[in-house]
């Protein structure tokens, strides 16, 4: 990983996102010291099939980090219970804008920094 | 002693911060690494970590219940940059001590770091974590048809309650 020949490693991480386990639950929301996470959500009713009632579930609207507030501090990547949340390599600069409306990262954005399934 | 500080770490009452501190210098404990303080809500914990001239750190601690507490930099003139931040940031004064302002555009206003000092940016700014989601989209400031109405409502990790008179 490291590329010793050509001076210092670059230092930059992000954290990437996965929605496909997120429960809305709003653990890593609250948890964050920044307050650099916003999530949106609504809950719906879900009916199955035998069940004697419809139960409810959280369906996520929303996911944006403000990387203009991210501390890196990685509190949210240890609070999520779903392990939505984790840190993944910034290719070298880590997120680059050139205003700070570029520095605000929705799910698209959070999503493209896992890596690819095979 | 303890690895971290194998010269000694010690707790001292306020009105012998000065002989504590005097006492590790005559030990040979000259080299100030650094002095700092921290509100800990009931009260205002001074830190010296003192060297001496083979690195081993003597640690004096004190808890003052009123700010204020001799100043040691007639026995330790390098500590004075940090009395002098001490007292801007918490409100400590320093008997005998350097009482200039430092880095503050502002000096008679609240302390900056003390627990009862609110932050600006957090009062104006709404909480992220405040919300819930919504029983349909669109629909705002509907009761809850799931989950209990009555549920305690969540309040952001570490602001003092004092910060907010009253609503979030």
């Amino acid at each position: 990983m490291t590329d010793t020949a050509h001076g210092p490693q670059p230092a930059h991480v992000v954290i990437g996102f996965d929605a496909s386990e997120c429960t809305s639950c709003m653990i890593c929301v609250r948890e964050c010291p920044a307050w650099c996470i916003e999530l949106e959500s609504h809950a719906e009713e879900v009916l199955e099939e035998g069940a004697r009632r419809p139960r409810t579930v959280n369906v996520l609207d929303a996911f944006r980090i403000d990387f203009g507030l991210c501390m890196l501090c990685g509190i949210c990547i240890e609070a999520c219970p779903f392990d939505c949340l984790s840190w993944q390599p910034g290719e070298g600069t880590g997120i680059v804008a050139s205003g700070h409306a570029g520095l605000v990262q929705g799910m698209d954005e959070l999503a493209s920094w896992l890596p690819v399934a095979d | 002693m303890t690895p971290a500080s194998p010269g000694g770490s010690v707790q001292v009452e306020p009105q012998d911060w000065h002989a504590a501190i005097a006492q590790a210098v005559a030990e040979g404990f000259g080299y100030p690494e650094l002095l700092v303080g921290a509100d800990h809500g009931d009260a205002i914990e001074l830190t010296a970590r003192l060297l001496d001239d083979r690195w081993q750190a003597r640690t004096v601690r004190v808890r003052l219940g009123a700010p204020l507490v001799d100043t040691v930099t007639d026995v330790l003139p390098g500590l004075a940059w940090s009395e002098r931040e001490i007292a801007e940031m918490l409100g400590v004064r320093f008997a005998g001590g350097d009482d200039r302002p430092l880095l503050r555009r502002d000096p008679d206003g609240p302390p900056p770091l003390l627990q009862s000092t609110p932050l600006p940016a957090r009062l104006s700014t709404p909480w992220p974590g405040a919300a819930e989601p919504s029983l349909r989209e669109g629909e705002e400031g509907m009761q809850r048809r799931s989950g209990n109405p009555s549920r305690r409502r969540q309040r952001p990790p570490g602001i003092p309650e004092s910060w907010q008179e009253g609503s979030s």
